[in-house]
Formats: structure tokens, C-alpha cells, sequence
């Protein structure tokens, strides 16, 4: 049956890309020190490859939805994620290359290619969409950044740094502040303002714990202003960075062999 | 006949395999659902009364798979079905609905009805028994299997052996095929693939070769072989179109026999998701040999057992399908689907509602209609189902 059971599962080929987004922002060339510690965030998390297992839970007031992916990426432009639990979508697979995402259904034993509009979805209540996800990670300098001095967050000491996009930059954002902590470069908060300077969406880590050989905060809370008891959280429970994986594993044939 | 022993080792395997189990649980995974349905149908009788007849029955499907190492892998899926309700009484002694669901369509008789009273009917069925040897450049499956050719999402002309039944939405399983399936990778997204039916009647057997591609975005496939009393070429793609998503499949089927006719069936459709979710699917089918048969429209309801093969996807000539769905709350899906019968002026509706109770409970209310236009509005049936679906 082909009916969309619910939003979630299509936004799947791009959460490794969310947790990119969340980690760091891409900061442009410039020398001055907000974009040093922009950069050095972004380097903390870069890899090649990276094998991830990832709960993401959706928490309302009156329940909770968890989901475990497992998610091969490599580079930006492929990634293919399983879904391990729940039971009910257990063994689906979502395979995307560049602009193409393919779905796997177990249960009709299909491949089954899904539209690129499907990216410009929002993604769970927040006001973030795939579309947004993509473009910002592909934006190198469309930000300026200001830093606005130290401050905590998360019980660590943090650079507080403003990012406000370019005039020419086709970013949804008014601006972004963000807290990159002092001692390690890791992000620990941002908050995300429209263009008429309301706060949109807070996004807080916390669980700094080395994993894949890194330094990294393992837990990321979305939460979306004005909505009290709303939040998304994506726990990491396994990373490893540079693994070898080549594009043929990145393929529709693959896509029903991964465990 | 060689091929009842090669499935009575198929068989073999499995219980050396679940004699295993214990030693090595990590490689048998068991998983499946429980579903209660109850079904409420209406219908009017000749004379313009209506009537309505409640149908219930608990679905189980179990999943058993074994991957003893990386090449080795096994399936064993079934599904049970306990039927309870006033309906069965209307099934005479002798043609009991018990021997109604019992014909195996395959090779070898896995379909029996265990319980078979004016009570209680209990009947199991198992559509996949395979054993799967693969490795980087080859994949060979012999079994009970399924094999799905489709590129779209409702009809699929290309879908020689196990065509989907868009209405039949409580068994998207559907049966497996009898046979063997060998595949060749060729790079990525290439491959060459061949696929034998068996069937113990000569003229229900198929062939076909099928190769894929993807070219400019666009996964393309080309086959052709042999369908049943009929030589068969088609091809098919899904690509995009800027946002949007658009799918295609075309079949023709020569006859080599005078009585029959020849046959060739198109089906082209295309789909969109909104940023807020809304979601719209449309798909259009042509079939040369439409026969017109307005009472055959019925076979598309989902409680009539919805057994189509490729060459009866609609009984028509032009028939166009739509659909929107949207999910106004993360835990609620709706949808709405209609085929429009051209050529027959009928209309065949199915509203869905769908909310997730638990992590892995679901329910669902679901509707399906048939109306005709044929000298004032006539109603050909109409019926509810209510699901609930506990899966693990």
C-alpha cells in the first residue's frame, strides 16, 4: 500500500545532513576570529565516510515516537539509512545520490523512486526543511560572523558568535547565533531567527563523549519556539568516521543487503 | 519432476535451520503482525433493497529469515487467517469459504484451510519459502518468491509475476511466484536479470529477461520473454520531473495462439509533495483489450480476494487514477484515492484514515465504493474496514 503512512520516513535520507547542520555551520573564508571558530567547529566533524546508528525521538506533551536508523553516508551527496526499530518500518531503506532518493519497502519487496519535492517538506514541526539542509550546507560564504564575546552553555564555556547572512545569499534565516564551546569547538547551541528577528527554532547538544576517535556532542535537542512540550531529539549511539565506503555501496541493489 | 524435490529441500532446509536455531540466534530473525479486520459490505439486491453483511477476521503474518553467512540467506513467510462472523453461514455445505480460499495458484500446494466451519474458519497460507545465494556480481533466488517489475505506484503492466492490487490494501505482500530468479550486476545501477515460473499447468508458465539502467536520472528498464500463452516486450522508467516525480510502463503481449487477442497496456503517472506535506499522485492506464464489463469493476474491492494478473489490471480501456494525501498531525494520515473508468462512466472511491496508537500499533479506517452512472447513479457496492495492527 502506498499511502504515506506519515511525513517521517522521507525526511530520512537527509538527517545525516541535519546532524551536519546542527554540528557546525559552514562558515565563509574570511580571517578574522568568529569564522576561525566557525571553521574549526565544522573541521571537528569532518569525514569522509561516516557509519552512524541514530535514535531520533519526536516528543509532544501526550506521547513520544522513537525511531533507530542506521546511516552510511559518504561525503555530502550519498547517504542510505535502515530503519532498525520500530518493528513497523523496520527494513526500510532510503538510498540518496546527489538529488535522486530511493526507497526501499520490504514489505512490497520494491524499490520505489520518490519525487525531489519530497526534500522541501518541513521537517517535524520544526520550520526546517531538507530543501533548507541542503542548500545551507552547500553555502560557503554566505554568512558574516561577529563575535559577540563568551558566555555558557550546557555547563561549558562558549564562544558567542552572530551570523547574519549575506544581502545576495538566498538563506531563510535572519540570523543565527551560535555557542561553540572554548575548549573543544564544539557547538553546544544555536538559535535560529527569522527575517523579522523571532526566534524560530533552539537547538542545544549536550553528551560531549568521544566517539569514532572524536570529541563530539553525541545528543542535539530541537526546539521549536512557541510550542511548549515540543521537541526533537537525535542521540547518536554509534559513530565511526572513515570507514571504507565506496559509491557502488550506495546503490539500489544495495539498498536490500544492508543489515 | 524435478521441481517438487527442489522444493521439499527448500523445505528441508528450513527445519535443519530452525534445529539450528539455538546455536546461532543472531542469524534467524523472526518478525510479522497481528491484525484484527472487521469488515462492514453493503450492497443492493436486484429489487433495490439493501443489505449488509459483516465480515471479521484475525491476520497474522509471520517472517522467518535465516542468513547462516554473508552469501546463504532463507525465507519462510506465512500468513494465518482465523475468519469468525454471521457471514459464514452463507457459504452452503460443500463450498464452504474454506474451500474457497484453498486453490494454490503455484507449483506445489502450501495454502490449507485447517478449521472450516459455519463458525470458524482457520486457514494458512505460506507465499514465500526461498533459499538466496548472492554475492558482489551475482544473486540467485529459488523459491516461492516475489518478484516486482512495477515502476508505478497503482498499475503495472511491467509486473510479469506478482502484480500489486492497489485496492487489496491489507495483503500488500501479495502471493509469491514459483520459480527461479537469477541476477547479474553489472555496474551500480545495471543489472541483467532472468525469471522462470513454474506451474503445473504448461500454459500458466512465464520467462522473461529484464535490464536496467539509469540513464540522465531516469531508472530505465527494458524486458521481454515469454507470459504465459503470450511473447511479452516492455519497457518502463521512473525519473524526475523538475520537483516532481514521473513514472512509466508499457507491455505488449503477442499471442501465439489464434484464439487469443493481442494485447498492449500503457500506464504513465506522476506525483508532488507539497512543503506542508500534502502530497498528490496521479496515473493514467490505457489497455487495448478493455472489455467493457461493467460488473467486473468489483474485482477491484479490496473484500472480494482481488486476485488480478497483469492482463487484468482493469477490465476497461482508459482509466485514470487520483489521489491526495496529507498528515494533519504526525500521529494521523489521510488519503483519498479514486479510479475513474472512463470508458465504463464508473467510479471507484477509497478514503483512508490512519493513526498510530503506540510505537507499533496501528489503526485504520478505511472505505471503498463503486458507483456507476449507467441511466441515473447506481450504487455497485460499498464496504468499511476497520483495522487494528500490532507489529513486531
Amino acid at each position: 500500500m502506498f499511502a504515506r503512512k506519515s511525513k517521517l520516513p522521507l525526511l530520512i535520507p537527509f538527517l545525516p545532513l541535519l546532524a551536519v547542520f546542527l554540528l557546525f555551520v559552514k562558515g565563509g573564508a574570511q580571517d578574522n576570529d568568529a569564522s576561525d571558530i566557525i571553521r574549526k567547529a565544522e573541521d571537528r566533524m569532518r569525514g569522509k565516510t561516516s557509519i552512524s546508528t541514530m535514535r531520533i525521538s519526536i516528543v509532544r506533551p501526550k506521547w513520544t515516537r522513537d525511531m533507530v536508523l542506521k546511516n552510511w553516508t559518504r561525503g555530502e551527496n550519498y547517504s542510505l539509512s535502515l530503519i532498525t526499530e520500530p518493528a513497523r518500518d523496520k527494513g526500510t531503506v532510503f538510498l540518496r545520490r546527489d538529488k535522486e532518493v530511493w526507497n526501499w519497502v520490504p514489505s512490497v519487496e520494491r524499490v520505489i523512486k520518490l519525487p525531489p519535492s519530497m526534500m522541501s517538506q518541513s521537517w517535524m514541526g520544526t520550520d526546517l526543511t531538507n530543501d533548507d539542509l541542503v542548500k545551507q550546507s552547500d553555502m560557503k560564504s554566505d554568512f558574516t560572523h561577529t563575535l559577540l564575546g563568551k558566555e555558557m552553555s550546557g555547563g561549558v564555556n562558549c564562544y558567542k558568535i552572530r551570523s547574519v547572512p549575506r544581502e545576495e545569499a538566498a538563506v531563510v534565516w535572519g540570523k543565527i547565533v551560535h555557542w561553540i564551546s572554548v575548549e573543544d569547538y564544539i557547538q553546544m547551541k544555536a538559535e535560529f531567527y527569522d527575517e523579522d528577528g523571532y526566534l524560530v527554532n533552539t537547538f542545544v547538544a549536550d553528551k560531549i563523549q568521544m566517539m569514532g576517535g572524536k570529541k563530539i556532542a553525541s545528543r542535539l535537542e530541537i526546539l521549536p519556539a512557541e510550542k511548549n512540550g515540543h521537541k526533537t531529539i537525535l542521540e547518536y549511539l554509534s559513530l565511526e568516521f572513515d570507514a571504507p565506503l565506496s559509491e557502488d555501496f550506495f546503490t539500489t541493489q544495495n539498498m536490500k543487503r544492508v543489515k | 519432476m524435478v521441481v517438487r524435490p527442489l522444493f521439499v529441500a527448500i523445505w528441508l532446509f528450513f527445519v535443519s535451520l530452525l534445529a539450528d536455531a539455538q546455536s546461532e540466534p543472531k542469524n534467524l530473525t523472526l518478525r510479522g503482525y497481528v491484525k484484527d479486520l472487521r469488515i462492514l459490505s453493503f450492497s443492493e439486491d436486484s429489487s433495490g433493497n439493501s443489505r449488509s453483511l459483516q465480515q471479521n477476521f484475525i491476520h497474522n503474518r509471520l517472517n522467518l529469515r535465516y542468513a547462516p553467512s554473508q552469501h546463504w540467506e532463507g525465507a519462510l513467510e506465512l500468513r494465518n487467517r482465523f475468519f469468525y462472523g454471521e457471514f459464514l453461514k452463507y457459504y452452503p455445505p460443500g463450498a464452504s469459504y474454506g474451500s474457497f480460499l484453498e486453490p494454490d495458484p503455484g507449483m506445489l500446494d502450501m495454502n490449507w484451510s485447517w478449521i472450516d466451519n459455519s463458525n470458524l474458519v482457520a486457514h494458512t497460507a505460506i507465499d514465500r519459502m526461498w533459499v538466496n545465494w548472492s554475492n558482489e556480481k551475482w544473486d540467485l533466488r529459488l523459491g516461492r518468491q516475489r518478484v516486482n517489475w512495477g515502476q508505478n505506484l497503482v498499475w503495472n503492466p511491467n509486473d510479469l509475476f506478482n502484480v500489486l492490487n492497489f485496492a487489496d490494501f491489507d495483503y500488500e505482500e501479495r502471493p509469491g511466484m514459483d520459480g527461479i530468479r537469477v541476477q547479474r550486476y553489472l555496474s551500480g545501477s545495471s543489472a541483467i536479470e532472468a525469471v522462470w515460473q513454474f506451474n503445473r499447468e504448461p500454459t500458466e508458465r512465464s520467462a522473461a529477461l529484464r535490464y536496467r539502467f539509469n540513464f540522465k536520472s531516469y531508472d530505465i528498464q527494458l524486458l521481454g520473454g515469454r507470459y504465459r500463452q503470450n511473447w511479452s516486450l516492455g519497457t518502463g522508467w521512473a525519473g524526475n520531473l523538475k520537483g516532481s516525480g514521473l513514472k512509466g510502463e508499457l507491455t505488449a503481449f503477442i499471442p501465439d495462439n489464434d484464439s487469443l487477442k493481442e494485447q498492449f497496456l500503457a500506464s504513465v503517472s506522476w506525483d508532488y509533495s507539497f512543503r506542508k506535506g500534502t502530497y498528490v499522485h496521479t496515473s493514467f492506464l490505457y489497455n487495448s483489450r478493455g472489455l467493457g464489463d461493467i460488473a467486473r469493476l468489483s474485482q477491484l474491492s479490496g473484500s472480494s480476494g482481488g486476485q488480478l494478473d497483469v492482463q487484468t489490471l482493469m477490465p476497461n480501456s482508459w482509466s485514470v487514477f487520483g489521489q491526495v494525501s496529507h498528515s494533519f498531525h504526525p500521529l494521523l494520515s489521510t488519503s483519498l484515492a479514486a479510479i475513474w473508468a472512463v470508458d465504463l462512466g464508473g467510479i471507484f472511491i477509497m478514503p483512508q484514515i490512519g493513526y498510530s496508537l503506540r510505537q507499533d500499533l496501528d489503526l485504520s479506517l478505511v472505505g471503498q465504493g463503486i458507483i456507476i452512472d449507467d441511466n441515473g447513479v447506481q450504487n455497485l457496492g460499498s464496504a468499511l474496514f476497520l483495522r487494528l495492527k500490532w507489529s513486531f
